[in-house]
């Protein structure tokens, strides 16, 4: 995979179609479900605001769509998405062998192997984040966080 | 007077152990951060949030605080050093220091000049704040809900305008801002609401997960491009005694550090301005007058001019964000958060029912620029090796940071998924030129502006112009509010006529 590979997208314009779209949602069920004013009460109901603000938000909407209608694709590139792809692999991780292993397995594999650091570096950088698993979050924090299929197996829950 | 005598209250509450500590951690870490290049104080403040949950909220607020104001300093290492801001208030740092530190071989008493201007811009701001911010919080007490409603308005439109070049899209994204966070039980009824029958939506979209992933996990996807950048770092030895100034050199940089320092205030103080705004007119102001040497060709005046004034800012925007519960910046709506996290609403009220609280926090400001200057000066000599730490390093240790604040403020996965969508979609919006920040603060400021829009609908029965016109006050900020959602209209239609042609951004 050529991780320098650039993709153009026309976000520019599918950003307001989606701005539309949730205030389209936001309008609809805020009409539905709740209405806009308690006439008995002359009150504003629980859908007076985000009625309003959906409102807005389909109006901004349209403006910034016809503002970007002739604007070219914007260009991606595959590598930024390395992160969020590399983030579920460790949170699929964590889910199955738990927080520590996670955290180790993943910093081994991106330093040392997907960016080709040496493993002094490595190493030190993999320490850094268990010091801020364990006794930062989980001792000092007391966070509990997720110890795995296999944690719970092990565990006998 | 009596301003300064609960000034010294504040440096009573201040001076507990844990308080010290929690500012000095402060301060250690926003230095860092604000030297790392590319994080910047919003990703930084945001990430670091969850490290204070062990705290009291003063405790906690009081470290943040120190954060937030040391990173100041720290974003002009980078800047001196290797030509790259840390964050954006240091961009025309660099334009004079990197010049004085490389062609005029005096790195050291560059960066001490950047840190004794912050220093003074620092106190300056400070000082006006303990004058300005219970006047603020007077007037603010003179404020409804109607009156309230407006003001909210005028400051999430400002911002939105402000801080994103284009206003529609920063409006739009206000707008998105604000439907997230009226996601969950109803401000005032408490009734569950667009929760789309998924349980996990009932409590509302937590603002800890969503902050982290808007900024931080956003801003590691930027960093991707960034990452395989070779550095051109000052190779000259750093020691603190070559780093000291000359009297001369003294004399140079106190008048611009003053009048940059006085204007960064002000500038700080308004919606949606901050710290870039007041660095870049401290600048353009010191054009105006005389310099040693010309501007941009590594002259003390412009580095002291900007830092002071980003530093000042930095101060200034604790006034209405103490006061009326207005944030001037991103990194003020995070900071809100952190407050409203603990249970405590800023707002007129404050500086009267949580003196400890208030006074403690602006006493903190005072000393964590005392221990953000100290730290400078100590870090001189190990200054380009933390500066030397490669991005490629830090985006994994910063993944697993951004993992650990998400679950550790919801306890659930469910955060983490909300940390990882938020910061896709974060860095989407970015690389279409949406600046996320007024998103940010529509979210922290939208159950505020609810309560208040609802309470001024019910008690004029519906009726729009009591709300916009009922007091003077609200007719002068409808006026304002107004004008600013006029400005977008007026300017397309000027530029569509050819009547006006925008500027070409530089720097």
């Amino acid at each position: 995979m050529n991780s320098k590979k650039v993709v153009k997208i026309p976000t520019l314009q599918i950003i307001p179609v989606i701005g539309f779209i949730i205030g389209l949602v936001f309008f609809m069920v805020g009409m539905g479900d709740f209405g806009f004013w308690n006439h008995d009460t002359n009150t504003p109901t629980e859908g007076f605001f985000p009625i309003i603000i959906a409102t807005g938000l389909m109006i901004f909407s349209v403006m910034a769509f016809l503002q970007n209608i002739r604007k070219s694709g914007v260009e991606y590139r595959l590598l930024n998405w390395y992160v969020p792809l590399g983030f579920v692999g460790l949170l699929a991780g964590i889910m199955i062998i738990g927080t520590v292993p996670a955290v180790i397995v993943f910093e081994i594999l991106w330093c040392r192997f997907y960016e080709k650091l040496s493993w002094k570096v490595t190493i030190i950088a993999t320490i850094f984040c268990l010091i801020m698993v364990v006794p930062i979050f989980t001792w000092w924090l007391t966070v509990d966080f997720p110890i795995g299929i296999i944690g719970n197996l092990i565990m006998g829950y | 007077m009596e301003n300064f005598a609960m000034l010294f209250h504040g440096f009573s509450v201040v001076f507990s152990l844990q308080n010290l500590g929690a500012c000095l951690l402060g301060s250690i870490l926003g230095l860092i951060v604000g030297a790392m290049p590319g994080i910047g104080s919003l990703a930084g403040v945001a990430l670091l949030l969850p490290l204070t949950y062990k705290f009291d909220p003063t405790t906690a607020i009081i470290m943040l605080g120190a954060l937030y104001y040391s990173n100041m300093y720290g974003g002009a290492f980078s800047a001196i050093l290797l030509n790259i801001p840390g964050d954006s208030p240091a961009v025309l740092t660099a334009v004079d220091g990197y010049p004085m530190a490389t062609v005029k071989k005096r790195p050291g008493q560059a960066l001490m000049t950047a840190n004794a201007s912050s220093c003074i811009g620092g106190i300056i701001g400070m000082l006006i704040l303990v004058i300005l911010g219970p006047a603020l919080a007077e007037l603010g007490l003179k404020f409804g809900p109607a009156e309230m409603t407006v003001l909210l308005l005028v400051a999430m439109t400002s911002i939105g305008w402000l801080v994103g070049g284009n206003p529609v899209q920063g409006l739009l994204l206000s707008f998105i801002g604000i439907l997230v966070a009226s996601i969950g039980m109803d401000v005032q009824t408490g009734r569950p609401r667009f929760d789309f029958g998924n349980i996990y939506l009932l409590g509302g979209v937590e603002f800890i997960p969503f902050v982290i992933g808007t900024v931080g996990f956003a801003q590691l996807m930027q960093l991707m491009d960034e990452k395989d950048d070779v550095v051109h770092a000052v190779t000259d030895k750093l020691t603190i005694r070559g780093s000291m100034l000359t009297a001369h050199d003294w004399k140079r940089l106190t008048p611009p550090s003053i009048r940059a320092g006085v204007m960064g205030t002000f500038v700080g103080v308004l919606p949606g301005a901050g710290a870039t705004a007041a660095s870049f007119l401290a600048y353009a102001m010191q054009k105006a007058f005389k310099s040693e040497e010309p501007l941009g060709t590594g002259a003390i005046e412009g580095i002291a001019a900007s830092e002071s004034a980003n530093n000042a800012a930095a101060a200034g925007s604790f006034a209405p964000l103490l006061a009326l519960g207005i944030p001037g910046s991103g990194t003020g709506a995070v900071l809100l958060g952190g407050l409203m996290m603990w249970g405590l609403n800023p707002g007129p009220l404050l500086f009267q029912n949580e003196p400890d609280f208030a006074w403690g926090l602006i006493a903190s400001l005072f000393i964590s620029n005392i221990v953000a200057l100290a730290i400078s000066l100590g870090i001189i000599p190990v200054l380009l090796k933390i500066l030397k730490v490669p991005i490629r390093v830090m985006i994994p240790v910063i993944m697993i940071v951004c993992f650990l604040g998400a679950y550790a403020s919801t306890y659930s996965m469910f955060g983490v998924i909300v940390m990882l969508i938020s910061g896709v979609c974060g860095y989407i919006f970015e690389k279409n030129d949406y600046s996320t920040a007024p998103m940010l603060l529509a979210f922290v400021l939208a159950p505020l502006l609810e309560d208040n829009m609802r309470k001024a609908f019910i008690a004029t029965a519906g009726d729009i112009s009591e709300v916009f016109f009922s007091s003077g006050i609200s007719i002068v900020l409808t006026t304002v509010l107004i004008v600013i959602c006029a400005f977008p209209v007026v300017r397309t239609i000027l530029i569509k006529t050819g009547k006006y042609t925008p500027k070409k951004k530089s720097a």
